[in-house]
């Protein structure tokens, strides 16, 4: 008898000790997952930022490598005038 | 007429004893509710048929030379099986629902409780006249809590081998039963507005989170529990392998073919320590009252917990998910679903309860850990 209640204990002592450390190690991981996940983050907006950076750069880049052709603007004025007139 | 004689001592019939009877009994009836009832039948089958086969009286397959001597041996004496099947179910693992939730790791570890309870009811159980569990029986009966078959043949293995078929069964069979055991303990422990609780939809996990994860939890491991290693490294290691992306071949290996041969082999290892001495014992009778003990209290514990969780977030954490703590990947989250759709049909809780499901598996690793190194 005396025997089964010292095992009890110990066994109560387990208890407490097993669920303290499963704790502590899942709650450790916790802290590592948030960890991971805010350098994570830090990166996919550093890497979407670089992204929409170079298209917006790309754009005026396009832009500044085409520009508009004075005979299509010439030829566009000519019939918009043109189309006024025909309302008029 | 000698002849005949000699040919009659040679039959089974002639040597039948009526455990071994019982046993076949026993092995059928495994196999019943593997193919007629659908439960667990991966497991089951082998284990049933295994149990057929190591009771056949003059076949000698337990016996040294005999096969499943040898896949005992070599396969679950040693731990090998139970850590193959680990770092297939790693390979299987999706942590993204973890990930994108952390805090239902909290779950995970509270359904843990189960295996503890148990670990104390095992030892009460001392007080009946017929049982006499050491500490180290009652911490292979209690891992089956868990809900985790190669965590609890693992551990079973290294603590009280000789109990490690009527644990193994019950592991298997309760894990099978979840489905009928949670839902009466959720729904005494819930209220219909907190089953109707609708959760926010989880965030995207990057890749780079997903690689990090399994090296972070080896990491820990191997600094604050290096008993649970076994265990925990070949399942961080399936999960890289599946997460990685540059070993496609390996990881589909580890999660189809390697997975089902381990488990015909880890099935009929475990059905040949069904035999009559080892088996038809009081002691039996106690571990499935114990193992439906554990799975009740792991239910109740993550529950709770989840209740906690409620309260303390303003209500967005539906406590249904707690009962997915227990592990039984995916059987105990697609019951938290089912629960949850009873409530509200339009609220489905799978994903979210697969974040504490998968936590459970951590979960019960360590506490397996936890006990090695105290007992082992």
């Amino acid at each position: 008898m005396e025997d089964v209640t010292q095992s009890l204990l110990d066994a109560v002592g387990i208890m407490f000790l097993g669920m303290g450390l499963v704790y502590l190690f899942l709650g450790v991981l916790i802290l590592g997952i948030h960890l991971v996940a805010r350098w994570c983050a830090v990166d996919v907006a550093s890497a979407r930022f670089a992204k929409n950076h170079a298209k917006s750069q790309q754009r005026v880049s396009q832009s500044d490598a085409k520009p508009l052709d004075p005979n299509v603007v010439a030829a566009i004025s000519l019939a918009v005038k043109q189309y006024r007139s025909q309302i008029k | 007429m000698e002849g005949l004689m000699a040919f009659w001592a040679e039959t089974g019939i002639a040597h039948f004893t009526g455990g071994q009877v019982l046993m076949m009994a026993v092995g059928a009836l495994l196999l019943y509710l593997a193919i007629v009832r659908g439960f667990e039948p991966l497991l089951l089958l082998p284990i049933g048929f295994g149990a057929v086969l190591a009771n056949i009286p003059h076949a000698g397959f337990t016996e040294e030379g005999g096969m499943l001597y040898y896949a005992y041996h070599v396969g679950i004496e040693t731990g090998v099986f139970p850590l193959l099947i680990f770092m297939g179910v790693g390979a299987l693992t999706d942590f993204s629902a973890l990930i994108a939730n952390p805090k239902t790791l909290l779950l995970g570890a509270a359904a843990q409780f189960g295996i503890f309870v148990t670990l104390i009811g095992a030892i009460a159980l001392n007080l009946v006249p017929g049982f006499e569990f050491t500490m180290k029986d009652a911490a292979a009966i209690a891992i089956i809590g868990g809900a985790d078959g190669p965590t609890a043949i693992f551990l079973a293995s290294k603590l009280a081998p000789e109990l490690l078929g009527a644990i193994a069964v019950a592991a298997y069979s309760y894990m099978a039963l979840v489905p009928i055991i949670q839902p009466p303990i959720m729904r005494l422990l819930t209220t219909q507005a907190e089953r109707e609780i609708k959760m926010e939809q989880l965030r995207e996990v990057s890749k780079k989170e997903k690689i990090i994860f399994p090296l972070m939890v080896l990491g820990l491991t191997i600094l604050f529990l290096p008993a649970a290693t076994p265990l925990v490294g070949m399942f961080c290691l399936g999960n890289l392998m599946r997460e990685s992306g540059v070993v496609d071949r390996l990881s589909k290996t580890a999660q189809n073919e390697l997975i089902n041969i381990v488990t015909i082999f880890l099935g009929l290892a475990v059905g040949s320590k069904l035999s009559a001495d080892q088996f038809l014992r009081l002691e039996t009778l106690g571990i499935l009252v114990l193992g439906a003990l554990a799975f009740g209290v792991g239910t109740a514990a993550g529950v709770l917990m989840a209740k906690l969780m409620c309260k303390l977030s303003g209500g967005k954490v539906n406590p249904l998910i707690g009962a997915a703590g227990v592990s039984a990947v995916p059987m105990a989250a697609r019951v938290v679903n089912k629960v949850g759709l009873e409530a509200n049909q339009h609220n489905f809780l799978l994903m979210h309860a697969m974040g504490p499901n998968v936590a459970g598996v951590l979960g019960s690793a360590v506490a397996a850990g936890i006990l090695l190194a105290v007992l082992g």
